[in-house]
């Protein structure tokens, strides 16, 4: 099979840093290949990405050594436009990559700059509107659309260049499940119909796990591990929940999709699924009576009834636009109830006192030289001192170091420790996915078990099934504005189509996490 | 739809504001004035200057008399300086361009002479009973430079009388000097500082003009009249019917022009039509 | 949120009223040197009316319009603060009114740019731009679509750093907000530029894709933007019309028939207002 991309030993190291980002990197991609890059954040990732269209080193700047070669290019010799032909890439949060104003028009920027003609343009514009059902959308401006529509446009943007390597980083962080499964089958199309290769980099990996044909495992300062997808993530110690399983109960190879685990399964006999015990729910920290909120004409939430008690870890889940932001604004003050109340003991909620909001982008919040500082910088922490926090969420060690020199889920953790430092004792996650490798989802785990257990609550915005599964004791799922259910975990997220983990998938709504699954098998 | 009821909106407010422009408006009354003596080395010129309030600059008294008596004028110096008087001196914005000669800056000590001006016009204070001079010629200082003929207060502004017009001074007032140029040969350099030169002799003169002198009505634009031409300066009035209006109705009759009140309610309108607009694309 | 408002669709404009982006070029050139020529109030607030109205009808849904009212805080600032300082110098009615008007006058012209900005497309007037002037444009380009970007992220800023209890009022606190909204804004701006870079921008001979068509609400806006402005600058070559009205003493300034009317079509643009949702 004829190669699309590759790696000869390649070293690269960004401007003024002493690490390097990829270290001694050959791999060699076939054509018609769909490409998963794997790995923690920081580990490369992105740099690999980048190094296939030339914006490493081109763009970067930086230390680069070895080649790589795309399509026969030397990426050397071809800076990012001259390979634009033959390579598109669709950058993370694709709303900051929109050129122009209508999906049309940024439809045809590529194809504009490549010199395409008219004809030709106005063809592939029509097709790729088609490919991925976006011919409704085809008028509206860019930044009227919804996550999932804006992740569409922006491949069908890349697409219309007709290049022969397709590379996307981290396609469906901000998408809700059923998003992220239409843009996940969209890909897949592409690369049975059109041949296409397609790397795409992915923290989730219960998304794709099931069908890449190859991963490349990323890591950091040693060369990346490439090969099927059961050896490299069983050797970076990552994978989706099944292969969890599989690994604790011993299935070799260890299956990646819910199809596969539901064959190894069959000769898996299991107890009875554990009730959960629910830790006692201690007084309400916060309330909402009949709480709507609105921008302007539009309703973003309506008549929500719901409590965050002491002791709480709740998920809130639900569509993009279902209204988890606006709830959460509500409830941390920040956002006019209207009609309806939210009180905390008896009044409105003092954000930053009884009631704390951790912002999506931690980037927001971060503007200290060191960590240290960054926490220090929070009012209440420099009288409760912030060496605590840091041990909270297990960041001590970081204490010394440069926010912005961090991977983007330390950053995240830095920024929720700041946020946490204020000591309020409900804590507001808003959808804290964003480069969330697994490490830094284990300490935001267990920050939030001990939170609750002492006492506060927390609430987190997210898409992240397996997440919830793992932490929620509780989940709430939002529709339109209105609480559609809240429950356990197992009640609510069980039997969903769409929103079951894939423990429940396999087993049955009582199941949510491998580790739960493992303990309870039957020995033979 | 939209085109129609802009204009109708339009025209509806222009119509009810009409009055308003026409009206006459209440004049403010005034009493404070000052005199501004200007020199040009050929011919003098007096202004009793009416003060809308306390205190103005130099340079502020000069546009006084210019829209009271249409004295012409222009600044240089990013407005901070006398370039031309009269038809005398540089217009452009170099004040120093017709060098060694420029506009001396000249105030009154109280007593019909002369100090020389220590600081610019544009910052000095001008107040009821002030008298300011400027005149043309050449000299870095007062020794040097040429200052204007020996003027007082009273000579040039019959004291105020509050309300209308009138003529030259009551029975128990000063007459009211004469109004008039003189032709003077060219200013001798060597004169004196607080300059008294033509002092006795201007005093008789104005002495014996007699008590009473007809108002003149002033002449429009710039006063460049050559020697023996009277050159009309009115008593201090606060009407301002005798202005003539060089301009269009915009002066100090108190009330905004047409256009003007026109213009006011066309902005009214576009803004309103613009947060109509707006509103209406919210709610979508 | 973005995906908060997705329901409502903010469809695009009909095309058959689309006004080209030079056409807005010149009407905002034009009203920026009306404004320039004159300080006289009667002549201004109509241009400022005008560009309001201008901006209201022919907004792109596109975050460049959001950023009108940043313009016009920023115009009502720059009059604000012109004013201010005369204050602090020996007052007189005079000099305050005169610094009020000359602010007016600056004021006019950032709301003129603000309402150029919220309805011709920076990207679509940058690729109009002759090779030449490319990588300025381009520079020009990018910060108008960053900057609207900017400023809509220092809200979010200011309330996250206010939940930690940093006084963002004061000086020291003044990094809490300007880095994270610097450092969000180069990144976007890397974002875009990066994006602008992989798809082949500056590679070569560029074809069109749907090119603007020059209609008719073009040629009128042009024709009379050019015919008001026309007007200015005859009055101010011929220096009739109180283009700078004394403000010494204070009295109503003259106001010109012709140049009022002027003043008023720059509003013209709005007649042609495009359809709105299909």
């Amino acid at each position: 099979m004829k190669t699309a991309v590759r790696f000869d030993d390649v070293t690269f190291f960004y401007p003024e840093r002493a690490e390097p980002a990829l270290v001694g990197c050959t791999l060699d991609l076939p054509e018609g290949a769909f490409v998963l890059a794997a790995g923690e954040t920081g580990a490369g990732k992105s740099t690999l990405l980048r190094a296939i269209n030339g914006l490493v080193p081109h763009f970067s700047g930086g230390d680069f050594s070895g080649r790589v070669t795309v399509e026969g290019r030397d990426t050397v010799d071809h800076p990012p436009r001259r390979l634009a032909d033959v390579v598109s890439f669709v950058p993370q949060g694709p709303a900051a990559s929109f050129v122009l104003d209508r999906v049309e028009d940024e439809l045809a920027y590529a194809m504009e700059n490549l010199g395409v003609p008219p004809a030709a343009m106005r063809r592939r514009v029509e097709e790729t509107l088609d490919l991925l059902a976006i011919e409704p959308l085809r008028e509206r401006s860019v930044r009227s659309l919804s996550g999932g529509e804006q992740q569409r446009v922006a491949i069908a943007a890349a697409l219309t260049a007709n290049p022969r390597v397709l590379v996307l980083d981290e396609p469906t962080s901000q998408l809700d499940p059923q998003g992220a499964e239409d843009v996940l089958a969209a890909l897949q199309r592409l690369v049975h119909d059109l041949g296409l290769t397609v790397v795409i980099a992915e923290h989730r990996l219960e998304r794709v796990a099931g069908f890449v044909d190859v991963v490349v495992g990323c890591r950091r300062g040693i060369p990346p591990i490439v090969g099927g997808a059961a050896e490299v993530l069983r050797e970076l110690g990552l994978g989706p929940p099944v292969a969890r399983l599989g690994v604790l109960v011993g299935w070799d190879p260890p299956p990646l999709t819910v199809r596969a685990a539901r064959r190894d399964a069959v000769h898996l006999q299991l107890g009875e699924s554990p009730r959960r015990v629910r830790p006692p729910r201690g007084d309400d920290l916060v309330t909402t009576h009949d709480l709507g909120a609105s921008f302007g004409p539009l309703n973003a939430l309506r008549e929500v009834n719901l409590a965050l008690a002491s002791g709480e870890v709740v998920a809130l889940m639900g569509r993009n636009g279902a209204g988890k932001t606006t709830l959460l604004r509500c409830l941390a003050g920040l956002h006019e109830p209207r009609p309806g109340m939210v009180s905390a003991h008896g009044a409105a909620p003092r954000a930053g006192l009884d009631v704390a909001l951790c912002p999506q982008d931690p980037d927001m919040v971060l503007f200290r030289d060191t960590v240290a500082d960054e926490v220090r910088a929070t009012r209440a922490a420099r009288r409760r001192g912030h060496q605590e926090v840091l041990h909270r969420f297990g960041i001590e060690d970081l204490q010394a170091i440069h926010p912005r020199d961090l991977s983007a889920g330390q950053r995240l953790l830095v920024a929720a420790a700041a946020i946490v430092a204020t000591g309020a004792p409900v804590v507001l996650f808003d959808e804290p996915t964003r480069g969330l490798d697994a490490s830094s989802k284990r300490r935001l785990i267990e920050f939030m078990r001990s939170h609750a257990a002492n006492g506060g609550a927390v609430m987190f915005a997210t898409h992240d099934v397996e997440l919830a599964a793992e932490v929620a004791g509780r989940v709430v799922m939002l529709a339109a504005g209105e609480v559609i259910a809240d429950g356990s975990p197992a009640d609510v997220l069980g039997d969903s189509p769409v929103f079951a983990p894939q423990m429940a998938r396999v087993f049955g709504a009582g199941w949510l996490t491998p580790e739960e699954v493992a303990a309870a098998v039957v020995p033979a | 739809m939209r085109i129609r009821s802009l204009v109708l909106s339009l025209a509806v407010a222009a119509v009810s504001l009409w009055p308003v422009a026409v009206a006459p408006a209440a004049c403010a009354s005034e009493a404070q004035s000052a005199v501004l003596v200007v020199d040009t080395g050929e011919t003098v010129l007096n202004f009793c200057v009416t003060l809308p309030v306390d205190s103005v600059s130099g340079i502020e008294l000069v546009k006084l008399a210019s829209k009271q008596h249409g004295l012409s004028y222009k600044l240089g110096f990013g407005g901070a300086a006398v370039c031309h008087l009269a038809g005398v001196g540089p217009t452009g914005s170099d004040c120093f361009e017709q060098d060694p000669d420029f506009w001396g800056y000249w105030r009154g000590d109280g007593s019909g002479g002369w100090t020389w001006g220590s600081t610019g016009a544009g910052s000095t204070s001008v107040t009821d009973g002030s008298v300011e001079g400027w005149a043309w010629g050449s000299g870095t200082g007062p020794e040097t430079h040429p200052a204007p003929p020996a003027t007082r207060f009273a000579d040039v502004c019959v004291p105020a009388d509050p309300g209308g017009k009138k003529e030259g001074g009551g029975s128990d007032k000063e007459p009211a000097a004469p109004q008039e140029s003189e032709s003077k040969p060219a200013p001798a350099p060597g004169s004196g500082s607080s300059s008294n030169r033509d002092d006795a002799p201007k005093k008789e003169r104005s002495r014996d003009k007699g008590n009473k002198l007809p108002a003149k009505k002033r002449t429009p634009q710039s006063v460049e009249t050559p020697a023996p031409a009277a050159t009309p300066s009115p008593v201090p009035t606060s009407s301002s019917t005798e202005l003539a209006g060089s301009e269009l109705a915009s002066d100090s009759d108190g009330g905004p022009p047409a256009a003007g009140v026109a213009a006011l309610a066309g902005t009214l309108v576009l803004i309103g039509g613009g947060a109509l607009v707006a509103r209406r694309r919210r709610t979508q | 949120m973005n995906s908060e408002l997705s329901a409502t669709s903010h469809a695009y404009r009909d095309s058959a009223r689309m006004v080209h982006p030079v056409a807005w070029l010149v009407w905002a050139g034009c009203a920026g040197l009306a404004a320039v020529t004159t300080t006289n109030p009667f002549y201004l607030l109509p241009l400022f009316a005008s560009a309001w109205i201008v901006h209201s009808t022919h907004r792109t849904s596109g975050p460049a319009a959001r950023s009108f009212r940043i313009f016009l805080l920023f115009a009502v600032w720059a009059i604000t603060i012109r004013t201010g300082l005369v204050l602090l110098g020996p007052i007189n009615q005079g000099s305050v009114a005169n610094a009020l008007l000359e602010g007016l006058r600056l004021g006019a012209l950032l709301t003129v740019f603000g309402t150029f900005n919220s309805v011709a497309d920076p990207f679509r007037v940058l690729k109009l731009a002759p090779r030449r002037w490319h990588e300025s444009a381009l520079a020009a380009a990018l910060a108008l679509s960053i900057a609207p970007r900017t400023i809509a992220s220092v809200e979010r800023v200011r309330e996250a750093q206010r939940m930690r209890g940093i006084d963002i009022g004061r000086w020291s606190g003044l990094p809490s907000l300007a880095v994270p909204v610097l450092a969000t804004g180069m990144d976007e701006a890397m974002t875009l530029a990066e994006s602008m870079d992989a798809r082949g921008h500056g590679r070569g001979t560029r074809t069109r894709y749907r090119p603007d068509r020059w209609s008719p609400a073009a040629t009128a806006v042009t024709a009379i933007a050019g015919l008001a402005a026309a007007a200015f600058v005859a009055a101010a070559i011929g220096g009739w019309g109180g283009l700078e009205p004394s403000t010494f003493p204070l009295v109503w300034p003259e106001a010109s028939p012709a140049l009022v009317a002027s003043a008023l079509a720059f509003a013209a643009p709005a007649l042609v207002a495009p359809g709105r949702r299909r």
